[in-house]
């Protein structure tokens, strides 16, 4: 199994769509059965982030014997989708409870951690970032990989096939027209 | 050819409406040229951006304008960090994603790090948030703290700035009885938390249930919190959520008070925070010892804590909450606190409580109406202060009438018939008294014989008394303090073969009265003392003059001026001050003496009686030093001097007065505004209008804060206000301001006081000077209504009342002619 999704990895670095269509959902589940159930177990210590979370999924889907570095940048890419989906997912079901006005579904740290906020926050940048990737579709992606996956510029650079220095400035601009929509 | 070129242009104008309509949609080609151009002048220097700018967009005005506006959210983005908060913002939803925070358990957060500290063990939860225990990481040394963490974010830069300052002056409040603050900040995910020392206590109603506490001891432990919650009211700190769980006590038995200020601490901002400050909306916040006021997110002030305390005594002696919110809505609550007064705490005994018909009885009247006057629905009608509600329960407490009831001629009488319980206590009196005189007997081998007979009478007197009390002789009649007492007393009265031993035993006798509060006991006997003395010694020996400063002492504190006022007169006559010796008890005294005058308008004298305290004050042992009553001292020298225009000096000797206060207890302290208000004062007689100002509006703020509104000082503030406006010819500010501080003396005073009397004579000053006869004339009229009544004919205020009826009476003539 993992072997199979090393190899629809290395596919789909080479181009194939019909690769990334099998890989995606695979990714996705795993990654959100990590955070779900698996993370949960853990025991006390530190706050966990999303990176740990990816590795987490990178770690237990991907042979590391098989892939090169390259490779790895692939498996972010989708990560970064599949990031996006759970968070905005988990985003719209607090917003509806929020909205359904089912105080119990309210947790004590939704209150500390002002939970309801960041949800409205996350899903607004969702919503502009479709905004912009009807407008331009690359640097729709920069950001998505960037906010979502967390991915260093080298990485992305590796994922679009172009210059980190170009990845550099697609997210300037690309950081400065959200601003705009966002907090302009 | 031109058709054509007219219509490219048309296309051209639609592209850009369409792109830079209002309602902001851009395409793709538009956004194509303006990357372009942004990406560019990114690449250049900055000065020389603007003319590329220019050119690049071919007069394109609003291209331009987006270029620019671009150019401008990338840097903002970036000096903002917008999107780059890796980690942190997200951090706290992906870890609720991931299930690790889930249900109600803040236990999830045991474990975490906050500041230098580790959380260790969750305490509890309130409603500002929840408190854990944490220990020091680096181990440095053994440290266990309470870290609060507070739930409603605190974000905007103003309310951080605020939550500093709050902090900062949280943490000079340190008394051995209030739990200290360490320091607060900001955790990585943006929640406020308060770092406090950790107390291992159990909530004061939990403690005394435990200790199965009886009436007078529960009564002992909330004067205890009454006295923390006077000390931080005098440090102008409001607590604003006092309740039990607030309210612990710790293994050595001693209270101690959690959160003080806090929740003015985590107020939202200045501009809003009026309706925010008790949180209404939050679902942990509980009501219970809320008052009316919090409901209508009116101001808070110490009338606020005041109905906290009675909402507390309440709860302490009955066992039983003053009211019964179980499952109701928070309108539903306010609706019930507005309308209805708490049901008698003597009807509410709780079941549990042994003897509960005995409880009963003793809540029943004197506390009853003590804890319902503290938990008046108007603030305004609450006891005026902590220290007021203390007297109160020192008055219970020794058997005397209580200003929370009406004093009618019956109550006074039961209430003098009436005699209780302090066995215990009046015995180990008796036996100081004892070890007293054994060790005089000791000091003064010359007086041996004199000496060792006192010692003796004072020995037969106890066995006399513990006899006649002992049930076997009489009938198993109750001993209380005033029985012995008086028994004492009696005995003491048929020494009168022996005068000398019988003074010294009416003395002690008188001061155990004293202590008990019973000044109207004590009197007659330091007067016969001090008859016996001053026949036996003459006047001059110090046991004449012990008991003469004694005699005084209950004619103070009684009210009785004439008599207080003969007795000076003998001092002065007869120059005893040069051999009475130093003491606090005669420097009070004497400031009491010249705040006599100072209501008669005697200013003259006022000023000689307060200088002399303040020569003897300068002679006491430093150990009685008080700095905040020599800065009183003070203050009431310059009073007398302002209110005979003599300015300068009146301001130097504010100037000292505070000095001295702020020295010893710094500016947020009550005696500081009176300083500052007294300055003002000074300022405006000299016509140092900004200085004026300045001084009289931080009395105001600060006064305003403490005190809230509805209060006779803060109306002192407005009056002031109101003289300077008029000095300054801002005659529609100043009647206003007359009006405010009006409206606040009559509602907290009364219609009638010599304070709206003075203020309607000012009022009446400020038309004669507009030349309207007819108001002018209106309000010396009610003015001199008020002042014939109030005070003597030769008082300074009803002088210059009848100049200004003069005054008006001929400004109208001419104005006939």
């Amino acid at each position: 199994m993992r072997d199979d999704i090393t190899q629809l990895l290395i596919e789909f670095k080479d181009g194939s769509r019909k690769a990334y269509n099998q890989l995606f959902p695979l990714v996705y589940n795993r990654l959100k059965q990590i955070a779900g159930r698996e993370l949960a177990r853990e025991d006390k210590g530190h706050t966990y982030s999303q990176t740990d979370l990816v590795h987490e999924g990178y770690f237990r889907l991907i042979n590391q014997n098989k892939v090169k570095w390259q490779d790895r940048a692939h498996f972010y890419a989708i990560a970064a989708k599949s990031m996006r989906r759970i968070l905005i997912d988990h985003a719209r079901k607090k917003r509806a409870q929020k909205r359904g006005g089912d105080k119990r579904a309210q947790t004590f740290i939704d209150e500390i951690m002002n939970i309801d906020k960041q949800a409205e926050e996350l899903i607004n940048i969702d919503e502009a970032l479709d905004r912009l990737a009807a407008l331009d579709e690359r640097m729709a992606k920069v950001v998505e990989f960037r906010y979502f996956g967390e991915m260093t510029f080298e990485d992305i650079a590796e994922v679009m096939d172009l210059s980190a220095r170009t990845i550099k400035r697609d997210w300037a601009q690309a950081r400065g027209w959200l601003y705009k929509e966002l907090r302009g | 050819m031109s058709a054509m070129h007219h219509s490219t242009l048309s296309i051209k104008i639609y592209n850009i409406r369409k792109a830079f309509s209002n309602d902001g949609i851009m395409d793709q080609k538009e956004w194509v040229q303006i990357k372009e151009i942004v990406g560019q002048a990114l690449s250049l220097e900055a000065d020389s951006r603007d003319s590329y700018i220019q050119e690049a967009c071919e007069g394109n005005e609003l291209l331009q304008a987006r270029v620019q506006e671009q150019l401008r959210s990338i840097a903002q983005s970036e000096k903002e960090n917008f999107l780059e908060d890796i980690g942190s913002k997200k951090g706290a939803f992906i870890a609720d994603l991931s299930n690790r925070w889930t249900s109600t358990d803040p236990d999830k957060l045991i474990g975490r790090q906050i500041g230098p500290y580790e959380i260790t063990r969750l305490i509890g939860e309130g409603g500002m948030g929840v408190v854990y225990r944490a220990s020091r990481i680096d181990g440095a040394f053994d440290q266990h703290v309470a870290i609060k963490l507070i739930k409603k974010g605190v974000v905007s830069k103003a309310t951080i700035e605020r939550f500093h300052t709050e902090r900062a002056i949280l943490a000079r409040l340190q008394h051995p009885h209030i739990a200290q603050l360490y320091d607060g900040g900001l955790t990585p995910e943006g929640i406020p938390y308060l770092i406090m020392e950790f107390i291992d206590g159990v909530p004061i109603d939990q403690w005394l249930d435990e200790h199965q506490s009886t009436t007078a001891e529960r009564l002992a432990l909330f004067q205890d919190v009454c006295q923390v919650v006077q000390y931080a009211h005098n440090n102008m700190i409001i607590h604003r959520d006092l309740k039990p769980q607030n309210i612990l006590v710790d293994k050595q038995g001693h209270v101690k008070i959690l959160d003080f200020g806090i929740a003015k601490l985590l107020k939202q901002n200045h501009s809003d925070d009026s309706n925010q400050e008790t949180l209404p909306n939050n679902r942990f916040w509980t009501p219970y010892y809320a008052a009316p006021e919090q409901f209508s997110g009116l101001s808070t002030s110490v009338a606020t804590d005041i109905y906290a305390l009675g909402s507390l005594l309440y709860l302490l002696l009955s066992g039983t909450k003053p009211y019964n919110f179980d499952s109701k809505s928070i309108h539903e609550i306010e609706a019930i606190i507005k309308v209805n007064d708490p049901e008698c705490p003597s009807n509410m005994i709780a079941d549990s409580y042994p003897e509960k018909s005995k409880i009963q009885k003793k809540l029943r009247g004197d506390l009853d109406a003590l804890i319902l006057k503290a938990m008046h629905r108007q603030p305004q009608h609450r006891y005026r202060s902590v220290g007021r509600l203390l007297d109160d329960l020192q008055r219970y407490e020794s058997g005397l009438p209580l200003k929370a009831r009406k004093s009618t001629f019956l109550y006074r009488a039961v209430k003098f018939g009436k005699r209780h319980a302090v066995g215990v206590l009046i015995f180990l009196m008796f036996c100081s008294t004892v070890i007293y005189y054994s060790h005089q007997l000791k000091q003064e081998r010359d007086h041996a014989q004199l000496e060792s007979k006192k010692a003796q009478e004072v020995t037969k007197l106890i066995t006399n008394l513990f006899q006649a009390s002992d049930p076997n002789y009489a009938d198993g009649a109750v001993i209380t303090a005033h029985d012995l007492l008086d028994k004492g007393a009696f005995q003491v009265q048929k020494m009168t073969n022996q005068p000398l031993i019988q003074a010294d035993m009416l003395l002690t006798i008188g001061q155990m009265y004293q202590n008990l509060g019973d000044y109207e006991r004590s009197k007659p006997l330091f007067k016969q003392a001090y008859e016996i003395n001053q026949h036996q010694y003459g006047l001059k020996d110090p046991r004449t003059l012990q008991t003469l400063v004694a005699l005084l002492g209950s004619y103070h504190f009684l009210k009785e001026k004439a008599q207080a006022e003969l007795l000076f007169d003998k001092i002065q006559e007869e120059n005893l001050l040069e051999v009475i010796p130093d003491n606090i008890q005669m420097v009070f005294l004497l400031n009491e003496r010249g705040l006599m005058d100072l209501r008669e308008g005697k200013f003259g004298s006022a000023e000689i009686w307060h200088q002399t305290a303040l020569e003897r004050y300068k002679q006491l042992p430093e150990e009685e030093k008080d700095k905040v009553f020599k800065s009183l001292l003070l203050n009431n020298i310059g009073f007398s001097l302002e209110n005979r225009a003599q300015y300068e000096r009146a301001l130097s000797y504010y100037r000292k007065s505070r000095a001295t206060v702020v020295s010893e207890v710094g500016e947020h302290h009550t005696m500081s505004a009176v300083a500052f208000g007294s300055l003002s004062r000074a300022y405006r007689g000299l016509n140092v209008m900004d200085s004026a100002k300045f001084y009289n509006e931080k009395t105001l703020n600060m006064r305003l804060n403490l005190l809230g509104e509805q209060h006779e000082q803060v109306a002192d503030s407005y009056l002031n206000a109101a003289l300077i406006a008029r000095k300054e010819k801002k005659f529609t500010t100043s009647e206003e301001l007359f009006k405010q501080a009006k409206q606040i003396y009559s509602h907290t005073l009364s219609d009638s006081s010599r304070f709206v009397g003075k203020l309607q004579m000012e009022m009446g000053l400020l038309y004669l000077i507009q030349r309207d006869t007819i108001n002018a004339r209106q309000c010396l009229k009610k003015s001199t209504k008020i002042l014939t009544s109030t005070l003597s004919v030769d008082h300074p205020w009803i002088k210059q009342n009848q100049r200004l009826q003069n005054a008006i009476r001929k400004a109208s003539g001419k104005a006939l002619n």
